[in-house]
């Protein structure tokens, strides 16, 4: 085979390759998604999940009568339950999950301004934020998040997602959403919130 | 050209040195372990394994095709790469599925069924268009004798 040849068949095989697998993030591809490993839109919600809320440990912690989001600052520490999360202003955003495993679905999603809450316990504006999971363990269960992000009007407790509460699979009772950071560190199932040491 | 050829070496190996560094820096000893039999057994698959079955293939399909026009090989062999590319990203699909999966919205297609469709896409599509061509060099052949 001369170097036109090979040159055909490896651009050949690479775009077989991309048609029938890229479909999982682009819609025009989508009828052709044969063998990617997730589809567009499958999932609760109309939105892929990584990882349940089983295999992280929390089904429990995440569905318990007792849960609060504890907010750190310096003027105390305040914990604030779901219900009360949704009487305060609510705000919306349309914003992708981008995983890094190579999927990526974008969302509406509603809740409560970060900064709001920040700014409820006087945590100062140029400082970078912990945002703790109800994980036990794993890479992920916690996320720092510099000031420019936590401070951005678009990023949100999530509390809905499509017009539904959040199901427990994309981290029921408030998760993390952000615009401009891969998936991973949209941390799901929150517990704690404060200023990062 | 050499003083370019030698900011490109060091790049390289700056770049390795990065890699090399962040592997070793993240990893624990174990996973490292994992990661020097994964390159081993990527060397001795390609080296021991695909590449002598390959090479044999090739020369048997050429023996066959001495007489074919020359398109023809590039064809078969275009059509191998694509259907190869997609076996390799699919069997491993198919060894996680088998393995089992928690997760819901991951790994649910019937990817061995598709693939079964898809390679046999391709054989005919090959077949076709190698038909296709012998038979048109054939009777180009042939009109050539007439001529004559």
């Amino acid at each position: 085979m001369g170097r036109r040849g090979f040159l055909v068949g490896i651009g050949a095989s690479a775009a077989a390759l991309v048609a029938v697998t890229a479909g999982q993030s682009f819609d025009l591809l989508a009828p052709l998604n044969l063998f990617a490993p997730r589809v567009k839109g499958a999932g609760p919600q109309a939105l892929p999940v990584n990882r349940t809320a089983r295999q992280a440990g929390v089904t429990a912690a995440a569905q318990s009568e007792t849960w609060a989001l504890e907010l750190i600052g310096p003027s105390g520490t305040v914990s604030i339950t779901r219900p009360e999360l949704e009487r305060m202003p609510q705000a919306s955003a349309r914003l992708p999950i981008a995983c890094v495993e190579g999927w990526s679905t974008t969302a509406e999603w509603e809740g409560v301004r970060l900064r709001d809450l920040l700014d409820r316990v006087g945590v100062p504006p140029d400082r970078t934020i912990r945002l703790e999971s109800l994980q036990a363990h794993g890479p992920y269960r916690a996320t720092t998040m510099p000031p420019e992000y936590a401070r951005d009007p678009l990023t949100l407790v999530a509390l809905r997602v499509n017009g539904e509460p959040l199901d427990l699979d994309h981290g029921y009772p408030a998760r993390i959403i952000a615009p401009g950071r891969p998936g991973v560190l949209q941390t799901k199932w929150l517990a704690r919130i404060g200023p990062d040491r | 050209m050499r003083a370019a050829r030698g900011a490109l070496v060091a790049l390289g190996v700056a770049t390795l040195g990065v890699g090399v560094f962040f592997l070793t820096t993240s990893l624990t000893p174990a996973r490292l372990v994992w990661v020097g039999v994964w390159l081993a057994a990527c060397v001795i698959l390609h080296d021991g394994v695909l590449v002598p079955l390959l090479s044999l293939l090739r020369a048997r399909i050429r023996r066959l095709g001495r007489t074919w026009p020359p398109a023809v090989l590039p064809v078969i062999e275009s059509g191998f790469a694509v259907a190869a590319t997609i076996i390799l990203f699919v069997v491993p699909e198919l060894w996680a599925q088998h393995r089992g999966n928690p997760n819901p919205t991951i790994l649910q297609g019937a990817y061995a069924d598709r693939l079964v469709v898809v390679v046999a896409v391709i054989a005919v599509v090959v077949t076709v268009t190698v038909r296709i061509l012998v038979r048109r060099s054939r009777a180009d052949g042939e009109r050539g004798q007439a001529r004559r």
